[in-house]
């Protein structure tokens, strides 16, 4: 008789064990430590469910780097309303892949887009981080030598970290049909406007996310050897997409070549690893409890889930679940990072935003956005398919059984 | 549909009567048992006031039940044991006792009188902090994550877990069935020995299957009346954000059209009753006293 493989795997491989019987709140997806020193500099980056991140380094007792701190002088009301230390430097969010990609090249000049200004009818802003600023700026020479200054930053920024947690949002976005640029937004929702001859939807196949997301590590590791990456996917679903799909389908899809690529990326390279909070916050473990009732907003239950067991594989490896929560409450050290109680920042938002703004407050975001073109997908379509079981044998399911019949409730109880 | 899916489609109801003698939780495995067999006559059984009476009660059992239904910790005379013994049908459950949401709550009792104090529900934290001449405002700082951790307040799930689940074993109950339903609700306890409704449904029924009901029950939608609600004792937002669940410091005060207490006020509130008591460190027991004295005056000091 053969041996069962699977005979005498640690209690992880197994969901009746590791998901199914733990605790609310106790689900643990990760199996291996990687401790952080606490000299080392943390940055991060990525989609707004990164600032969850960024705002809980310091309470982490781990020293979040910010590169691009406010102004001396500054009051810290106005360094948050300008978004200093939201992300270790001012970029934004970086949805797609593409975008860090592009972050990458533009902060080590080795890409130039083009189309980079976009006007406003207040102004003029930064196409690659359109919100960053409250009030636009009055030129566009002043848009390029802020985002000289910033640029540089970033570039300071890749040099100096001793590790960078990237957060994976999206798959979708649009981008310029001349250079290939990306965008945060979609020209027109909060600035520019949209011209289908010169912007494009893209939605990135799983082949051209792992392709960027590897191209991405190699150049950090070219500028910066010893910065070791950690990729996570947000668990936020999309507020909304331009594909001919339900949105629900069409996250899934997202969300799905988001995680396949930090996959095969964090087993490409030793020193890049997964952790997951996407996994954490969307189990069935958890019921759905950790989704505010718009069913999309992370709350701060799942936020406080996932910077435990951050806490425990990164900061404090080999001790046990013992230890809280309540970070988002402690004081932050670095007066540069934003407040904890301040509100995340979406770009995807915006979207919504220019729905019910433009009166047309329909299902699809395409009011958003004028003259739908057609939608282009990136190289490949994706292939992917549900994984064998490895867990442990499968119950049948029982029928569920309609209620009996009730039979004078609480007659005999209560009179 | 073939036998490969379980035992869902099986019209095999429970009949007869059936006695219920459990402890505050009798109403709601009452009202779940009624409502899972309906061939049944289920009967939420009172023990008489007067001593007296208790024998020929028990006695009655005989005439009046086929199968009995009973809370673990009701000692059951020898006539009734002689009845089993003879093949009255007895099937006992555990009471549901469950620390890890309210690790602080405590009885108290006086080695005077031997007796508990009353309310019977108190904060260890806050008790610990009266009989010790600490301040009240002293006191309320005490209530925070790293008080909670060095009192062992993180680590009781799977101890609670493990001695609810041997107590199931023991009785021949399914409490993976009971545990894997109501873990999905969240805090399914009131306090650390009062259910939620969704919890006495649940254990009604494993107690329904043990009886002999199909499989099917466990899905079956009751709702009944949650009558221990007025024993909520709040789950600690430091505790709640550790579980994953929603929570508090506002006590609900019973019987009683008081909003709730916030941390401030129950101290006050606890304080003041603990001065009516006359409580004094040397006349009290709980358990968590020398856990108390061990860590709580160095973080008094920090």
């Amino acid at each position: 008789m053969a041996a069962n493989p699977y005979k005498g795997l640690e209690d992880y491989h197994f969901w009746s064990r590791a998901v199914a019987w733990p605790g609310p709140g106790q689900l643990d997806p990760m199996i291996t430590d990687h401790p952080i020193a606490p000299e080392h500099k943390v940055v991060t980056m990525g989609s707004c469910f990164a600032q969850h991140l960024a705002r809980n380094m310091a309470g982490l007792g781990l020293r979040y780097h910010v590169a691009e701190p406010p102004p001396d002088g500054m009051l810290p009301a106005e360094a948050v309303r300008r978004n200093y230390g939201v992300f270790s430097a001012r970029f934004g969010n970086v949805y797609t892949v593409r975008q860090a990609v592009q972050l990458f090249d533009r902060a080590f000049g080795r890409f130039r887009a083009e189309d980079d200004v976009w006007e406003t009818a207040a102004g003029f802003v930064d196409a690659f981080r359109p919100q960053i600023e409250p009030a636009p700026f009055e030129s566009e020479a002043a848009v390029r030598a802020a985002a000289r200054q910033h640029l540089g930053l970033v570039r300071e920024m890749f040099e100096e970290a001793d590790w960078l947690i990237f957060t994976l949002g999206l798959t979708e976005g649009w981008r310029s049909t001349g250079d290939g640029a990306v965008y945060p937004l979609a020209p027109g929702t909060a600035a520019g406007s949209f011209d289908p001859g010169r912007y494009e939807f893209v939605n990135f196949s799983a082949q051209a996310v792992q392709r960027d997301l590897a191209r991405f590590v190699d150049g950090i590791a070219e500028v910066n050897p010893r910065c070791r990456i950690i990729l996570t996917v947000s668990p936020v679903p999309l507020v909304a997409t331009y594909e001919a799909s339900h949105v629900l389908t069409a996250t899934t899809y997202s969300k799905s070549v988001l995680r396949v690529a930090a996959e095969e990326v964090s087993r490409m390279y030793s020193h890049v690893v997964y952790f997951p909070s996407y996994e954490i916050i969307v189990s069935p473990a958890n019921g759905g409890v950790y989704f505010d009732d718009d069913l999309r907003s992370v709350n701060d239950l799942g936020v406080q889930h996932v910077m435990r067991v951050f806490r425990k594989h990164f900061v404090a490896p080999h001790a046990a679940l013992d230890r809280e929560d309540g970070l988002a409450s402690r004081p932050m050290a670095a007066p540069a990072v934003a407040s904890s109680d301040q509100k995340v920042v979406c770009d995807e938002e915006v979207i919504e935003e220019a729905i019910r703004a433009s009166g047309a407050a329909r299902s699809a975001v395409a009011a958003a956005v004028p003259d739908r073109p057609e939608p282009v997908r990136a190289t490949m379509a994706p292939a992917l398919t549900a994984s064998s079981d490895r867990g442990d044998v499968a119950t049948a399911e029982s029928e569920p059984a309609a209620a009996p019949p009730r039979r004078g409730l609480l007659r005999r109880l209560f009179g | 549909m073939s036998d490969d899916c379980g035992d869902g489609n099986r019209e095999v109801w429970v009949g007869g009567r059936i006695g219920v003698w459990g402890v505050c939780d009798t109403g709601g495995i009452s009202i779940t048992l009624r409502n899972l067999l309906p061939d049944a006559e289920v009967t939420a059984l009172l023990q008489p006031n007067d001593p007296a009476e208790h024998a020929a009660w028990f006695a009655s059992f005989r005439d009046t039940q086929d199968v009995l239904v009973v809370a673990a910790s009701r000692a059951l005379p020898a006539e009734v044991i002689g009845m089993e013994e003879a093949g009255f049908r007895i099937i006992r459950y555990p009471v549901t006792y469950f620390r890890a949401f309210h690790p602080d709550l405590f009885y108290v009792g006086r080695r005077s009188d031997k007796k508990l104090i009353e309310p019977a529900y108190n904060s260890g934290i806050c008790v610990w902090c009266y009989v010790n001449d600490v301040s009240r405002e002293r006191a309320a700082s005490l209530f925070n994550h790293d008080t909670y951790a060095a009192l062992g307040y993180y680590d009781q799930w799977e101890p609670n877990v493990a001695t609810l689940q041997a107590e199931y074993d023991k009785y021949g109950l399914d409490f993976r069935a009971f545990y894997l339903k109501v873990k999905r609700t969240g805090a399914f306890m009131h306090s650390i020995n009062h259910p939620k409704a969704e919890t006495l449904t649940a254990l009604g029924k494993v107690i329904a299957r043990k009886l002999g009901a199909p499989e099917s029950v466990m899905d079956a939608p009751i709702r009944i009346p949650d009558g221990l609600a007025h024993l909520d004792w709040p789950v600690y937002p430091e505790i709640g954000r550790f579980y994953g669940v929603r929570s508090t410091y506002r006590w609900t005060v019973p019987r009683n059209d008081l909003p709730p207490l916030g941390l401030q006020d129950f101290i006050a509130r606890s304080y003041k009753r603990y001065q009516e008591l006359g409580l004094v460190r040397s006349d009290i027991f709980y358990d968590l006293a020398s856990r108390a004295d061990a860590v709580l005056p160095s973080l008094l000091e920090g």
